[in-house]
């Protein structure tokens, strides 16, 4: 009897638990409204670097912020000093010295088995969310590293509960043509990002909550007649 | 009139091996290639190749002359762009990195792909832009006929997508007035 009673209790706790959290899903979701309007004039930036190619096309994204960024943090992988340059180099470049470099255990060097990848994602993420925490971003940028998701569950987690204010966008490496990387199909399924990007069409029509990186284009650029708008249109 | 031919930083010895082969080299010039420069990353010239080309001397840089055609190579650079940026033509690893910067540069591209390689994730991108005309694909084996066809030089130009309107989009979601 006293199983059965036991039993019961555990699952209605389970489903208010459940229930909970589907309810703070959907605020976060819901949000957007608010988000939209303009409302602010300086914002913090908090962008995860991974290796390699994917540390240049995130910089090839962050050029076109300007000073409406004030705040930067650059999130690099512990054993990573080769996008520790790049950052620095590009901060250089634009006379900014308000930026700031974190570093994080890897949650998963390439090649690490599925399995230890597991724990050693849970110690990242305990760095994650202490890191988000004292950073308290308004725009968080993502692109593909390992690194990446134990930062995008630590700042949705603080976003949900409404502590912090957090817009978190991905965007799939241009390398991506058929298929999403591990970490945005982690991502997309889980929802929790605000803006997945896919930069090939047939991922669009795979994945179709993405949003198409030449769709942006098309949407802003009216008023530019862009020769080349037309052909990337037909690709 | 320069070929460039690049490995990135992987070891593809089949490809610069296959680039000296003696129907490679006639082919490049029936095209008007005068000049061959090599990054062969880690790899290795096969001895066949060091001995009929290179007169049986092997480093890590070299140069020598062919039958008209000069013929250099090295390892590594700090940066290869001026080198890509000479070539008349580039015959490059199918590496993504590599991919975007020549298509960058609107030069006239055939990618190889290392067949050797079991699921080479690399080339999907390299098999992607070859489809949509930007680029010619090909294995070491048929890298001879690739160079020879015409549409070589009649390759569609590639535009990266502009992060601009991404920026713009990011901006708009944070909630920043855009200063336009």
């Amino acid at each position: 009897m006293f199983f059965f009673f036991f039993f019961v209790t555990a699952v209605i706790l389970f489903g208010v638990l459940c229930l909970t959290a589907f309810m703070a899903f959907q605020v976060r979701h819901s949000n957007h409204s608010a988000k939209i309007k303009p409302r602010k004039e300086k914002a913090s930036l908090c962008a995860v670097l991974g290796s390699g190619g994917h540390t240049t096309e995130m910089l090839e994204l962050i050029k076109h912020f300007g000073e409406e960024f004030e705040t930067r943090t650059y999130i690099i992988a512990d054993t990573d000093t080769i996008s520790e340059d790049k950052a620095k180099e590009h901060e250089k470049s634009r006379n900014n010295e308000k930026f700031v470099i974190e570093r994080i255990p890897r949650a998963r060097e390439v090649g690490q088995s599925y399995f230890t990848s597991i724990a050693s994602t849970f110690h990242a993420t305990v760095f994650a969310v202490k890191l988000i925490y004292n950073i308290r971003p308004d725009l968080v940028l993502l692109n593909g590293p390992g690194t990446c998701i134990p930062i995008a569950l630590a700042a949705a987690f603080f976003d949900m509960i409404r502590l912090i204010d957090t817009v978190i966008i991905y965007e799939e490496s241009i390398c991506r043509v058929k298929k999403l990387s591990l970490s945005g199909g982690i991502l997309y399924y889980l929802g929790m990002v605000d803006c997945l990007i896919v930069q090939w069409p047939g991922l669009k029509r795979k994945y179709p909550r993405a949003t198409y990186i030449h769709d942006l284009e098309t949407k802003t650029a009216v008023s530019s007649p862009d020769t080349s708008a037309a052909d990337k249109k037909s690709i | 009139m320069t070929c460039f031919v690049t490995v990135g930083t992987t070891l593809f010895e089949d490809l610069i091996n296959k680039v000296l082969s003696e129907d490679c080299l006639t082919n490049l010039k029936k095209i008007g290639v005068k000049k061959v420069r090599l990054q062969i990353g880690k790899g290795n010239f096969e001895q066949e190749v060091v001995n009929r080309v290179f007169g049986g001397v092997a480093a890590d840089e070299g140069s020598a002359s062919l039958e008209g055609l000069e013929i250099d190579y090295y390892r590594f650079k700090p940066s290869i762009s001026e080198d890509m940026a000479d070539a008349f033509i580039v015959i490059g690893h199918a590496g993504a990195g590599t991919c975007l910067e020549v298509l960058a540069l609107h030069l006239p591209f055939i990618t190889v792909t290392n067949d050797k390689l079991m699921d080479n994730h690399q080339a999907e991108l390299a098999i992607q832009l070859s489809d949509d005309g930007y680029l010619l694909q090909c294995t070491p084996t048929t890298l001879p006929e690739m160079i020879l066809k015409e549409e070589l030089f009649s390759l569609r130009q590639f535009a990266a997508p502009n992060k601009k309107f991404l920026a713009e989009h990011i901006k708009e979601m944070v909630g920043i007035k855009s200063e336009s």
